[in-house]
């Protein structure tokens, strides 16, 4: 009986096993759930791993065009779902798991719980815009809560340094990831209250798809809702949002950008300084020139008022002379009376003052008669 | 911590407004309108000098066991 049964190869009895596997399709396209071990990613981009349970393992790859659609970094210890199928390796005589899609376990769970706390925070009013405090913008001290190295500390520092130089900054560092994040970064903060700071940054740096968790701590976050001064988040990206950056009295999309809000631009200040100047010059300018003016009107109001005056003064004069000129005595020589002056030029008037004989000269109109006294008689 | 922060910068910025504003008002005497160019022109000098100088200083806040 086993002499008659026909000879395959190895290779016969491989190549059917995997035919066998990878047309059955039950063992196309689905979700197994296990722990990753063994994990390595190579340069080519691809994957290797074996995902386990308690029992069993299976080796798996994920190819690099499906790695490049995966939304986190995966690690050994990782509990994960994948999406897969079956595969058998020929010359080996092995099967595989070839994944088109890994999920970490517990996302759901994750963001139920994330959900549930917000809406919880939120009824308590720790996310109230009447809340948010206005930020000092010529502040003298910023407190900043993130990680001690890396881009993020480096562009608020720069950034702070560039536009507001006059403040000073106080690093209070601390793990921005990872299980001992929410503790340290807790620490770093209520160690930030201590200090008189007009403003507290924190945040993070990162890509996308770095691990943001640790922000939405809930003991973290009452303490940034009940900060002693106001604070600056930024940790969340444009899309996603963490409870940190809701309970902050500001939040900025990047680190940057928090140092954007949490100071004036010097250039602002130099400009404003610039147009002051000129516009308190030109009150100046304009009160000299309203003064002036006031001046000038006044010269000629003063000048007007004098020749006015010198006028009518002139006329009183006149009025004067003409009154005078009147009542002269040489007017009465063209009614055709005449004057009598001794020789003397004493005027003679009365008739005692002349006898016969006297020399005595007349005034009258147009001349003067010059006789002697011939007979004096007394009226 | 500030010790030597004595001029409040955001007061001295808040006066120069109140000082433009002022100033243009017609009433005021040529004594009283150099008066405050005067002022507003120290506070832009003073302002303008603490920005050249100030250096931020940097602490780290390190050791919270």
């Amino acid at each position: 009986m086993f002499e008659t049964s026909p000879v395959f190869t190895v290779s016969d009895v491989n190549t059917f096993i995997k035919a066998i596997l990878t047309s059955e399709e039950k063992l196309k396209f689905i979700r197994i759930r296990g722990e990753i071990s063994n994990f390595k990613a190579y340069p080519s981009g691809h994957f290797y791993f074996s995902l386990k349970d308690d029992n069993s393992i299976i080796s798996a790859v994920m190819f690099s065009n499906y790695v490049k659609k995966c939304t986190f970094s995966p690690k050994t210890g990782d509990e994960v779902v994948v999406l897969a199928s079956i595969d058998a390796y020929v010359p080996r005589g092995s099967y595989n798991l070839t994944v088109f899609e890994m999920e970490e376990v517990g996302q759901g769970q994750i963001l139920l719980e994330f959900e549930k706390l917000k809406k919880k925070l939120a009824a308590e009013g720790l996310f109230d815009e009447s809340r948010k405090r206005k930020i000092n913008i010529f502040p003298k001290a910023i407190g900043v809560i993130t990680a001690p190295n890396g881009a993020a500390i480096r562009d608020i520092v720069t950034n702070i340094k560039r536009r507001y130089p006059i403040a000073d900054i106080y690093v209070f560092p601390s793990l921005v990831q990872g299980e001992q994040a929410p503790a340290e970064l807790l620490k770093a903060f209520n160690k930030a209250q201590e200090y008189d700071l007009d403003t507290l940054i924190i945040g993070r740096g990162g890509g996308a798809s770095e691990d943001l968790s640790a922000f939405n701590d809930e003991n973290l976050v009452r303490a940034v809702a009940n900060s002693k001064m106001p604070v600056i988040a930024a940790v969340g990206h444009e899309i996603d949002s963490t409870l940190v950056d809701f309970a902050a009295d500001a939040r900025a999309s990047t680190p940057t950008g928090a140092a954007e809000l949490a100071t004036v631009d010097r250039r602002e200040i130099e400009q404003k300084f610039h147009y002051s100047l000129e516009d308190m010059s030109n009150s100046l300018k304009e009160k000299v020139s309203d003064m002036k003016e006031d001046l000038s009107s006044l010269k000629e109001d003063l000048n007007e008022y004098m020749n006015d005056f010198i006028k009518d003064k002139k006329n009183e004069l006149k009025s004067y002379h003409d009154r005078l000129e009147a009542l002269s005595p040489m007017k009465v020589l063209d009614r055709g009376f005449s004057i009598t002056m001794d020789k003397d030029g004493n005027v003679i008037s009365d008739i005692k003052n002349v006898k016969k004989s006297d020399s005595v000269t007349t005034i009258i109109k147009g001349g003067t008669i010059i006789s002697t006294v011939d007979k004096v008689e007394e009226r | 911590m500030s010790e030597n922060k004595n001029l409040d910068f955001k007061k001295g910025i808040d006066r120069l407004e109140e000082i433009v504003n002022l100033i243009s008002n017609k009433t005021l005497t040529l004594d009283e309108s150099l008066k405050l160019y005067e002022e507003g022109h120290k506070i832009i000098e003073e302002l303008s000098k603490e920005l050249e100088l100030a250096e931020s200083k940097i602490e780290n806040i390190v050791a919270i066991k």
